[in-house]
């Protein structure tokens, strides 16, 4: 199959996933299933089951049909007694199974596990269910349908496929044209390229279902027929029907197709002018081997679009779920490369201008015009590079919402009770970094509730709310995202966490000395637990290691504050870019350094005498009232040529998550917008921690290397 | 299929072919398959707290390579660039590097037969030389350079080697 085939199939489907996910955790908050929750989910799962079969994915294909039938019975039948936490295990266990196939596939892999367990789990309570609500658990639930339409005065008129039309109507159907029911016969072509024509004309025939009496198709069976998107391609999707809509109505809702490329619409004057009018036998029997009679009770057109329509792409990997959307068509979804591509573009661009406007050719001229216009240049460059910085910024949104999962899971399983607040959650951040904050919270998140919120019992002992809260805020602050989780626990034993880290010898310093964030940040130490019991979800002291370093990674770091009994809070602060920062160039002998300036608070020209030595030799200098250790950087990196003597060069006074510390330079050569590369793999993996994040290309094409404030930090304590 | 064909040739076609360059008195040679291009010695960053035959790195036409001095990576002398100084341009492994020899002579066709493997001398010695190649008058040494920037290599040498940048001479042994 072709593979942009299976990239639309998996994309689709994960957003249907990420829809089935909220919709199963927000019934449950809300106590139920609401009627168009049933009606979203049982969509979902239908359209899941349509095109999973048409990949040939049987596994997950059967299985969501499992599923699809709980809600079709809900649906219908509105049974008394429903089990909802259950039902919301089952949707939640399915989207968990198909989930995991989609990453196979995504990998390579076919979706080639079993789902015959949860099938059948699902398909016994399903028949539990129908004997608790007094139901004949073998009921067929079409026919009960039909004799429940008819007990029932039914909400709408419709002929399909499924059902067999009476005498009267069949005869209407095959005889001359009646009263105010025309027949018309459509053609439609889909654009090229759009992907799953079957899918699509499939939307076609549910979005007519209800308008027409009678419909028929060619090809005819188009979900199960392989070669139907290829008819459908070359000879359009051709269909047959009666209606009580005139000409221009029937067009208009034609007209509607999404991906629609061209329509041919004839009004006819009869049935047998149609090429193709089966006779009620032959829909009789094509409905029996027809595996997924179309069901004709399909919920009103405008919601339905998002059938045959791949959902408009919410700017987060699966971010916002795309409930209600009327301007699909307006959206393009994008490979990732291409926009890391265009930032890379962009990224030459910046520099390849500098390079023009700061060319050593130019120095000295007089170029009034030349100004003018590289000003001009400047500006356009620097809107482009806003403009392909925000095609890549979504919300955070979706990776906060995952963690109401967890938090169900978790609190379920362990018998706590806690709900997850989200403040913040539009701000929005690379693509890049959203993809890698997700792991990181993950483990936060489950540390707060296996170990930061107590059992109900002992809560309501401690005069708190039965309820514990975990608060997952997110806000912009300068060039930077702050994202905090609170959760209103018992807090950080101190106690226990440094008996821990003297058993493990972690400890460099004597114990006296450390402050509450140090320790409290041996929590993120590799193998460090104070949990005597391995749960299932923490307590092994795998995890929080790689929260620090997946954020290291981002360019971030991470705090953890703690007050005893009444909970902790974890601060992770995380560049909102990668690509492109505003970088100060310093100039050390012949070698210049940059560093981003938003970690600059100050720089000056120190007097004479106002570095000092404390005793250890650190040299010092007082800063309005405030002492900084200040670093030679051609002392560090061992320079020749350099500036030596403090009252002639320049201290930056740089800012390290709290700390603040100076670093000594010859002098400043200007703010520039830098293009963050990557220090060559080579010769990173032969340096240590040189406090070196990267390099580089000035507007000269000389490179510069970018120093890390924190990593600097780090090496002067260390 | 028709592809694969030419890309047959085309391997072919560089078969047993090496790019000569020198480093003091010696020639040496390395599989031409590598070799991306040549270029004259260029402006370089100096990164600290490498070993010392890592001179730095260099802006080739936006992209960031590391350049290695041959003659400190072999322990000779080091000796002032000059116009005659070239980078060659080698990737391996999907990783560019940039050589520093004292001057690149040739190509030269050295067929199989005619490579001799090093004299067994000292396990340490010639460990970067996969063979001999025998011309009518000279010889070639010809690099392996899968073993010379291999990272194993790389982490012990990394860790005896000092990290003084400039001007520090290795052993002087040949």
């Amino acid at each position: 199959m072709a593979e942009p085939m299976v990239e639309v199939f998996i994309y689709e489907t994960r957003q249907f996933l990420e829809q089935l996910e909220q919709i199963a955790l927000g019934s449950e908050e809300n106590g139920g299933f609401s009627v168009e929750d049933v009606n979203e989910i049982f969509r979902a799962m239908h359209t899941i089951k349509g095109s999973a079969a048409m990949m040939m994915f049987d596994e997950v294909s059967t299985l969501a049909h499992s599923v699809e039938d709980i809600f079709y019975y809900i649906r219908e039948l509105h049974p008394q007694k429903v089990d909802a936490t259950a039902i919301t295990d089952i949707v939640l266990n399915a989207v968990d199974f198909i989930r995991i196939e989609m990453d196979k596939l995504d990998n390579g892999g076919q979706p080639d596990m079993s789902s015959q367990e949860l099938r059948d789990y699902t398909k016994n309570f399903l028949r539990e269910m129908k004997i608790a609500n007094g139901d004949d658990p073998d009921i067929d639930l079409r026919k009960a349908k039909n004799a429940n339409a008819a007990k029932k005065k039914p909400k709408q008129y419709y002929i399909g496929a499924a059902k067999t039309p009476e005498p009267g109507e069949a005869a209407a159907g095959e005889g001359k044209k009646e009263e105010g029911i025309h027949v018309f016969a459509a053609t439609v072509f889909f654009q090229e390229g759009c992907e799953m024509e079957e899918v699509r004309a499939f939307g076609v025939l549910n979005n007519l279902k209800e308008k027409v009496i009678e419909i028929h198709n060619l090809p005819e069976k188009i979900l199960e027929d392989d070669t139907a998107a290829d008819t459908i391609k070359s000879l359009g999707f051709r269909i047959f029907f009666t209606t009580k809509m005139n000409y221009d109505e029937v067009k208009k809702e034609l007209d509607q197709t999404i991906f629609l490329e061209k329509l041919e619409l004839k009004e006819l004057n009869s049935t047998a002018e149609c090429e193709y009018w089966p006779t009620p036998e032959t829909v009789a029997i094509n409905a029996m081997e027809n595996t997924e009679p179309i069901r004709p009770e399909l919920p009103p057109v405008t919601e339905r679009q998002e059938h045959a329509a791949p959902p408009p792409p919410p700017p987060a990997a699966g971010g916002r779920a795309p409930a209600h959307h009327g301007e699909g068509a307006q959206m393009i979804s994008v490979r990732v490369d291409k926009l890391d591509k265009l930032m890379d573009l962009v990224g030459e661009l910046v520099i390849a201008e500098a390079m023009v406007t700061q060319n050593p050719d130019l120095a000295g001229m007089e170029l009034d015009n030349f100004q003018k216009a590289a000003r001009q240049l400047h500006k356009i460059n620097g809107e482009l590079q806003d403009s392909v910085m925000a095609l890549r910024m979504v919300p955070l949104e979706g990776t906060f919402k995952k963690m109401n999962r967890i938090v169900r899971d978790m609190t379920k399983k362990l018998g706590k009770k806690a709900r997850l607040i989200l403040v913040g959650e539009e701000t929005e951040v690379d693509k890049n970094i959203n993809e890698h904050i997700s792991d990181p919270l993950m483990h936060i998140v489950r540390n707060s509730i296996d170990h930061g919120i107590e059992m109900p019992e002992v809560r309501l002992e401690a005069g708190k709310q039965e309820m514990g809260t975990v608060t997952l805020s997110a806000e912009n602050a300068g060039g930077e995202v702050v994202i905090k989780i609170k959760d209103d626990g018992g807090g950080l034993n101190k106690d226990k966490i440094m008996e821990r880290a003297r058993k493990n010898g972690l400890l460099t310093k004597p114990e006296a000395e450390y402050t509450d964030r140090e320790i409290y940040s041996f929590i993120f130490a590799p193998g460090f637990s104070t949990k005597e019991k391995v749960t299932e979800f923490s307590g092994r002291g795998v995890g929080m290691d790689v929260v620090v370093s997946n954020i290291k990674t981002l360019g971030g770091n991470v705090v953890v504050d703690s007050e005893p009994g009444l909970g902790s809070t974890t601060t992770i602060r995380i560049p909102l870019t990668l690509a492109i920062i505003d970088g100060m160039s310093v100039s050390v002998g012949g070698s210049s350094f940059t560093i981003p300036i938003t970690s600059i608070s100050r720089s000056f020209r120190p007097e004479d005498g106002q570095i000092f030595k404390d005793p250890d030799g650190q040299e010092m200098i007082m800063v309005q009232g405030k002492c900084c250790p200040v670093i030679r950087l051609y002392d560090m990196y061992k320079i020749d040529g350099a500036i030596t003597e403090p009252s002639e060069g320049i201290v930056l006074l740089l800012e390290a998550g709290e700390k603040t510390f100076g670093v000594l330079a010859d002098k400043l050569l200007g703010v520039q917008e830098i293009v963050v590369k990557p220090v060559p793999q080579y010769i990173s993996k032969l340096m240590n921690t040189t406090g070196i994040s990267g390099c580089t290309l000035l507007g000269d094409g000389s490179i510069s290397l970018i120093l890390d404030p924190q990593m600097l930090h780090n090496m002067i304590y260390s | 299929m028709e592809d694969e064909k030419n890309l047959m040739e085309e391997e072919d076609t560089q078969k047993d072919k090496y790019l000569t360059f020198s480093l003091g008195d010696e020639v040496y040679g390395i599989d031409i398959r590598v070799v991306i291009e040549i270029i004259g010695i260029q402006k370089i960053t100096n990164v600290p707290e490498v070993p010392d035959y890592v001179r730095g790195i260099i802006n080739l036409r936006g992209k960031i390579i590391p350049v290695v001095d041959m003659r400190l990576r072999f322990r000779r002398e080091y000796r002032e660039y000059t116009d005659r100084t070239c980078v060659i341009v080698v990737e391996i492994n999907g990783v560019l590097i940039g050589l520093i020899v004292d001057g690149v002579s040739e190509v030269l066709d050295i067929a199989e037969k005619n490579v001799v493997p090093p004299p067994d001398l000292r396990a340490s010695q010639n460990k970067y030389i996969r063979g001999i190649g025998k011309l009518e008058s000279s010889v070639v040494l010809l690099l392996d350079w899968e073993k010379l920037f291999s990272e194993d290599d790389q982490e012990i040498l990394g860790g005896t080697a000092g990290d003084e940048p400039a001007g520090a001479a290795g052993g002087a042994e040949p």
